[in-house]
């Protein structure tokens, strides 16, 4: 796989890494739990990979900032979100990028692939909004086309946000899933059976943050 | 210069059995015809980025209806 390391200071990215700065004291905030299915998941992340997170509600995307807050990470944002001037430059300058989802987004795929291949960690949603069904029961192909174009892994994660005062936010991040090993010249097939092992693997972050808040009693 | 042969052959590559093929020359619709979603549209786009050098935008995609379509695209910039 290619070893594609981001540049530790980049003037491009000053207000991202200002917002870093802040993301690095909020899982105190949050009282953000993370817990990791296995030690492989455990090791830090140190290319460029894909975040595969389910999507309940607007906090999320902090969420994931806080828990991966000592690396770079982009956001595939749907235009809806987008729609302020005011609010669109300040995401765009935290990292957003903006995809149009009632048409075939070329131009944001383009920008998703290019930091993925500069060694940058994206986060998607691949639900492809906010969905608050318990359960994650369908996700969308593109993140693995996306995946596949800049041969990055792609990290599963489980997100709850706390619903109750006494319970904890949590993140359950899974093993990273290796990229498909046709490359682009693998067929819809495959890329089906990928997003459904990427479905899968998300499943499985959620079954064992359920087992753990059953057996702890939350 | 690429012609429907080697669009045809690169379709099938990608999209195997997912698609009916036999049909297919230069004014088969690429939604009606072929059967071809967003997604597969994305892939088509991406797959021939790699193999022509050719770069898709958005406004491409409302314009590309048939096969033919796409040879022009490809032939305009390749």
């Amino acid at each position: 796989m290619e070893k594609n390391k981001a540049k530790l200071f980049d003037i491009r990215h000053f207000p991202m890494d200002m917002g870093r700065i802040v993301c690095s004291s909020m899982p105190l905030w949050f009282r953000l739990r993370k817990i990791y299915v296995s030690d492989k998941a455990k090791e830090k992340i140190r290319n460029g990979a894909l975040i595969a997170a389910n999507h309940t509600n607007f906090y999320d995307p902090l969420m994931l900032g806080c828990c991966f807050w000592y690396r770079r990470m982009f956001f595939l944002t749907a235009e809806v979100v987008m729609q302020k001037k005011s609010v669109s430059g300040l995401l765009k300058g935290m990292g957003c990028i903006e995809i149009d989802r009632s048409i075939c987004d070329m131009d944001a795929i383009r920008k998703a692939v290019s930091v993925l291949k500069e060694g940058h960690m994206l986060s998607v949603f691949p639900q492809g909004g906010i969905d608050r069904e318990e359960n994650v029961s369908a996700i969308k192909s593109g993140i693995v086309l996306m995946a596949m174009q800049a041969n990055v892994p792609i990290v599963p994660v489980y997100i709850y946000r706390k619903t109750k005062r006494k319970e904890r936010n949590c993140i359950v991040i899974g093993e990273p899933i290796a990229p498909l090993k046709g490359g682009m010249m693998s067929n819809m097939a495959d890329i089906g059976s990928y997003t459904e092992l990427v479905l899968e693997k998300m499943g499985e972050c959620q079954t064992l943050f359920e087992e753990i808040r059953r057996n702890e009693k939350w | 210069m690429v012609t429907v042969e080697e669009l045809k052959e690169i379709f099938h590559t990608v999209f195997g059995s997912d698609m009916d093929l036999s049909a297919f020359n230069e004014n088969s619709d690429l939604r009606k015809d072929v059967g071809m979603n967003s997604i597969s549209l994305l892939y088509m786009a991406m797959v021939l980025e790699e193999k022509y050098g050719v770069k898709f935008t958005n406004s491409d995609f409302e314009n590309m209806n048939t096969v033919a379509d796409v040879i022009r695209k490809i032939q305009e910039q390749g």
